[in-house]
């Protein structure tokens, strides 16, 4: 009896410990982050400018999303876009090059050390150079096609609907291609050795083997990366707005520009939280499947 | 591995490595090359090198672009956000790690829920409530709001990292009298520096270099960090190209800086997640 009255004690005065812990933390994370993202949920029930009474609407941000003006249509297929773009060309360009440099060298080191330079800038100086690269009039890109006469291919690579979504999206690319690498040397690196003697006995050459070794092994890396990547520009937020400031009438905008326009430049408070909500959605299935893997993984 | 290459294998692999290396390096380099030039010397010619080596852009982003105030904000932000962060995260992950508590999955789901949320999802109901709060435009809410957006990936790489410390170790030390303080402070954070160097660099880089949050939450140019304050550059020196690059590299030299003395634990902060699920 006196044991059991013992153990309960323990337990209780351990819970309180703990409740000390997490008291401090747990506060700043529910009133900072859980309350105002909750918050977002009523709001897009709303019809609000911040000024005037707000009205309860139901669903009908929602709806209007898809019935009045194109703006979010516009957006979601600008994300889209966008985010297959960084997708692809991300991890193709980052398994290209892991599969040239993952041997362990002084010379391979440098090299991984210059690909993943750009994963460490801000932003903004991203947006500030990338805005020089593309600019129509100054920029190294036409200035390069006109000198060698190709005048004919020079645009206005950030104006041009067209083409924008996959000019920032080839920023993205230059970020986040030394992060691709990164993993991708691991996964490869994690391949035994023997795998490859044995192919190599087989007869096979460099692109079999890596079609039938590499590739098929890398299987649980890519799944990751193209989890993360998918994500990652799903969210895209920066380049958008600091090379396009989501271009003249939205064109380029894509879901999280969408968000930060309707909410701050037109005071549309509850439609902004509607969109919001909606890229939380999107972005949360994205997540689950992410979870998904990472724990079939382990 | 010993597959035999052939001659054309490594045609390939240095033109995709040249190739890579202009595409990766040659916009920070012009960008650079750019900074000393004068903003007419820029328009005349995007390509050629600079008539002389001068720091006066240099001198001008830094005190009429007031980036010596920017760098100060940024520091203390930066330094207190990550302190904060990874103070928080080791309390929070220790109590959920404990076999004993009895709400750790609770308090873990509440925090993991949190992982993918874009920052715009909440901003203008964190706006609201700042502006509410008397904290719209402080420092100290900029930090606030780093901290509470920092936590859930911080909690998920060090809840990761504590369960796997062995359970004998723990057992042990309780058999000993050791508390629930002790256990944290002398066994736990002692074995710990790994996943802690991991948070604090994944922290400190994404704070450091975060404008959209600044951009929202902070208006007074005084109170701006240095990713808010260079975009500001762009209103301010409009045509003034030469004074915008040297304000990029004065921005980017520190960061720079710091990922080439500790290269390793960069890449292993930034990559942490994808590798240990």
């Amino acid at each position: 009896m006196n044991l059991f009255s013992n153990k309960v004690r323990t337990l209780i005065k351990n819970n309180l410990e703990y409740l000390l812990f997490i008291i401090l933390p747990i506060l700043v994370y529910i009133i900072f982050f859980i309350l105002p993202n909750a918050y977002s949920f009523y709001l897009s029930l709303f019809r609000w400018s911040g000024l005037d009474e707000m009205k309860f609407v139901g669903l009908r941000n929602f709806i209007e999303m898809f019935t009045i003006g194109n703006s979010f249509i516009t957006a979601l297929k600008n994300t889209v876009i966008y985010t297959i773009t960084v997708t692809i060309g991300q991890n193709v360009l980052g398994l290209l090059i892991a599969v040239l440099i993952y041997k362990n060298s002084k010379f391979h080191n440098i090299l991984r050390t210059v690909y993943f330079l750009p994963a460490i800038f801000s932003s903004v100086a991203v947006g500030f150079i990338w805005g020089f690269i593309l600019d129509p009039n100054l920029g190294i890109v036409n200035n390069f096609l006109y000198l060698i006469g190709l005048d004919s291919l020079a645009k206005a690579w950030l104006g041009d609907p067209q083409i924008v979504m996959y000019a920032i999206a080839l920023v993205h690319i230059w970020v986040g291609i030394g992060y691709s690498m990164i993993l991708f040397i691991t996964g490869i690196q994690q391949i035994p050795d023997e795998l490859y003697e044995s192919a190599d006995i087989e007869g096979a050459n460099k692109w079999q083997s890596f079609v039938y070794v590499t590739l098929p092994l890398l299987k649980s890396t890519v799944m990751v990366l193209v989890v993360l990547t998918t994500i990652g520009s799903f969210k895209a937020f920066d380049y958008v707005f600091i090379l396009t400031g989501g271009g003249s009438a939205g064109q380029a905008d894509v879901l999280a520009t969408l968000v930060f326009k309707e909410g701050f430049t037109y005071s549309r408070l509850g439609y902004s939280s509607a969109v919001a909500v909606m890229l939380l959605f999107i972005v949360s299935i994205i997540s689950f499947c992410q979870m998904y893997l990472l724990r079939d993984k382990e | 591995m010993r597959v035999r290459h052939g001659i054309g294998f490594y045609i390939f692999k240095y033109v995709v490595i040249i190739l890579m290396l202009c595409f990766i390096f040659y916009p920070v380099f012009i960008v650079i090359i750019s900074s000393f030039k004068s903003s007419p010397e820029i328009l005349n010619n995007v390509f050629s090198l600079p008539g002389k080596i001068g720091f006066e852009n240099y001198a001008r982003a830094w005190v009429e672009g007031t980036l010596y105030m920017f760098y100060g904000n940024s520091i203390i932000i930066t330094f207190i956000s990550v302190v904060l962060i990874t103070l928080f995260a080791s309390f929070l992950a220790f109590a959920i790690s404990r076999e004993d508590f009895i709400i750790k999955k609770l308090i873990y789901f509440v925090f993991i829920i949190g992982i993918a949320v874009p920052s715009q999802v909440g901003i203008i109901p964190e706006y609201l409530l700042m502006a509410r709060l008397n904290i719209l435009n402080t420092r100290i809410g900029l930090i606030l709001v780093y901290v509470a957006y920092g936590l859930p990936f911080a909690v998920f790489i060090m809840y990761n990292f504590f369960r796997k410390i062995p359970k004998e170790i723990q057992e042990s030390a309780v058999v000993d009298g050791c508390g629930n303080f002790r256990m944290y402070y002398n066994i736990i954070m002692p074995l710990s520096p790994s996943v802690i160097t991991t948070v604090i660099i994944f922290s400190l880089v994404w704070v450091w270099n975060d404008m959209f949050f600044p951009l929202i939450l902070i208006k007074s140019r005084e109170l701006k960090t240095l990713p808010s304050g260079l975009l500001g550059f762009r209103g301010e020196f409009t045509t003034d190209f030469s004074t915008m690059f040297a304000g990029v590299v004065l921005v980017s030299i520190p960061i720079t800086v710091a990922y080439l003395l500790l290269q390793k634990k960069f890449v292993e902060g930034m990559t942490a997640g994808a590798i240990k699920g």
